[in-house]
């Protein structure tokens, strides 16, 4: 429980989300459900995490496969993104990550 | 627990990785440290006031008494790792256990117990290498050349 309400103070508000519940009802869905059109997802060479993001809205997520379990869910900061060289880039960078 | 390797809180409750979050400074490992070090992190947190992140801080806490007790662990570690070989760090970590039980051995004292370490001379010097095995300072926190 304490991951799930530290996760939403430090980005239920960047993803709109209005109160725990519904910031785990977000992440649950953008990762477990179907994806929309601009949702690109991979698994990372650990084979454990499971990486979603959208390339419009900019959600980004990840599960752990062995598990099940969210590990997190946020919109990565426009900065942050775009030093990467945009949100494929910024995807493709979290899709390689070896830890 | 664990010891945050940013903030050096000693009772994170999971490790500082797989996106967990520290209560105290609010670092998300797996994110914030990706593109900054625990110094540079540090450094912002102690820039922004030291807030306490989550709920309300124990009673007694202090971000001073706290940051003290890490730069004291992080001199010690210089002080080691100038005058032996990183070995002893290895040797220490593989006495100590695994890897990530070095980290909670670290962080295993309680809080009164940690306040009582700020205000007594510190150190045998063995969980200071456990840090080091365990990878919670990064070289770049131990200034040039003390390395070599």
């Amino acid at each position: 429980m304490y991951q799930r309400s530290s996760h939403f103070m430090k980005h239920g508000a960047d993803v709109g989300a209005v109160d725990e519940l519904a910031y785990e009802a977000m992440a649950d869905a953008f990762m477990f459900g179907q994806m929309n059109a601009d949702t690109r997802d991979c698994t990372r060479p650990n084979g454990d995490d499971y990486v979603r993001m959208d390339l419009v809205k900019t959600d980004f997520g990840v599960s752990c496969v062995s598990t099940g379990f969210l590990r997190t869910f946020y919109k990565p900061p426009a900065t942050k993104i775009k030093n990467r060289g945009g949100p494929a880039m910024f995807l493709a960078s979290e899709c390689a990550r070896m830890n | 627990m664990y010891t945050c390797p940013v903030c050096f809180y000693p009772e994170m409750p999971d490790p500082p990785k797989d996106y967990h979050i520290c209560p105290c400074c609010g670092t998300e490992f797996g994110n914030d440290d990706e593109d900054y070090s625990s110094e540079e992190l540090r450094n912002l947190w102690v820039h922004a006031g030291t807030p306490w992140f989550f709920g309300v801080a124990p009673e007694g806490w202090s971000a001073e008494a706290q940051l003290l007790w890490g730069e004291l662990l992080l001199e010690e570690i210089r002080l080691l790792q100038m005058s032996g070989p990183q070995s002893a760090a290895m040797a220490a970590a593989a006495d100590a256990g695994a890897s990530a039980g070095a980290w909670g051995a670290v962080g295993s004292s309680s809080l009164a117990h940690f306040y009582e370490l700020t205000s007594s001379s510190f150190g045998t010097g063995k969980a200071l290498l456990e840090l080091v095995a365990a990878g919670a300072v990064r070289e770049s926190e131990l200034g040039e050349g003390e390395l070599e």
